[in-house]
């Protein structure tokens, strides 16, 4: 009875994501870029880059896969614009996530704020994002965002200077231990999935995965994400065109 | 350290950042009215769910193809996570416990292959 009276009185409105929250969110993501960076660190030294030139390729570019793209490229004697050109090419998709956010995000960003998480936003901190956003769109907080943006990056430098340094076999002899972190990114993905879809967002999502499928068994990863992107949209606009012609037609009001 | 390797991360570095602060910076903010309707929000919104399934999509299937022995324990990861994340809600707790019994699972199947 008590239950059910607590239940039904309304929830107080929760005070905004701190600093500290973003930071324990983050932990899921830390996980995943240790592995992952230090891979990136150990190519990088195995293609003849220093280990400080890692580093730096680590700090302020800041991208995955475009660094193992860089470090390939320039390694197999590349022209350093080809190269660049190549990496930009690969990371346009970012200039999707800022209006995605911003769409979602109410109220007024902070310049200071804004400009220091927005250099944290790779894929994983703006699917953390979206899925917080979508749960609790009112506790978001620029606070939040540099927690999970800092802990992140700073993940990302400590594992591809350990990769950079200790080189290979730290892990070959725990072979569950090195799978399951393998495993890390895909199951961040899918959590992030889970707590930022809707029922209604359905189309989206199977023409998102038909394309990002076909994208990658034919053309490449980076084609693969926009391929997704690119289908996603195309199952928003039907999804629209379908709920303004049944908000029109007569006979199915 | 080679200046071809500074002057890379610096201009990739910068070109990252505008790709990352200015559509953020100058984009157009909430507007609770056009979220359900417009068809701008609705792409966007749209976007959000297609960028995670795509990055879900390249993250795990590459590695499956590759690798065909990572299928199975692939699929466990997944539904314990799934499971896990309906019971807890929790975005830490369901990665931790679906990576984990991906490990565990792989563990398993190189065990039987290789005794």
């Amino acid at each position: 009875m008590d239950s059910r009276r607590a239940r039904s009185t309304p929830r107080p409105e929760r005070a905004t994501a701190s600093l500290r929250e973003g930071v324990y969110d983050s932990l899921p993501i830390v996980i995943g870029y240790l592995p992952v960076a230090f891979a990136f660190g150990l190519n990088a030294v195995k293609l003849g880059f220093t280990p400080l030139e890692s580093l730096f390729i680590s700090c302020i570019i800041y991208a995955g896969a475009s660094q193992f793209v860089i470090t390939t490229l320039l390694s197999a004697g590349i022209s350093l614009w080809v190269a660049a050109l190549t990496v930009m090419a690969m990371d346009m998709r970012h200039l999707l996530y800022g209006p995605t956010l911003r769409h979602r995000i109410v109220g007024k960003l902070s310049k200071g704020k804004t400009a220091l998480w927005a250099f944290g936003l790779t894929d994983e901190v703006f699917a953390a994002a979206i899925a917080k956003l979508t749960k609790e769109n009112r506790r978001w907080s620029e606070n939040w965002m540099i927690g999970i943006a800092a802990c992140s990056w700073i993940s990302w430098v400590i594992g591809t200077a350990v990769g950079a340094l200790c080189g290979n076999g730290a892990l070959a002899a725990y072979p569950a231990v090195e799978a399951a972190l393998s495993f890390m990114l895909p199951a961040l993905f899918l959590s992030f999935l889970l707590a930022a879809f809707q029922r209604r967002q359905s189309l989206v999502l199977a023409l998102s995965l038909a394309g990002s499928l076909a994208g990658l068994l034919l053309l490449s990863i980076p084609m693969a994400i926009l391929a997704g992107i690119g289908g996603g949209c195309l199952g928003a606009l039907i999804r629209t065109g379908v709920d303004r012609q049944a908000a029109t037609d007569p006979e199915r009001r | 350290m080679n200046i071809n390797v500074i002057m890379i991360g610096l201009v990739v570095g910068a070109a990252n950042y505008i790709f990352r602060y200015f559509p953020l910076r100058f984009g157009r903010a909430s507007r609770q009215k056009s979220v359900a309707g417009g068809w701008t929000a609705r792409i966007l919104d749209g976007i959000g769910i297609a960028s995670i399934c795509s990055l879900l999509v390249v993250s795990s299937v590459p590695g499956v193809i590759r690798d065909s022995e990572k299928l199975l324990p692939t699929l466990v990861g997944f539904a314990v996570l799934t499971i896990c994340f309906y019971r807890t809600r929790s975005i830490v707790l369901s990665t931790l416990a679906g990576a984990l019994s991906f490990g565990l699972v792989y563990k398993f199947f190189i065990t039987i292959i290789f005794t």
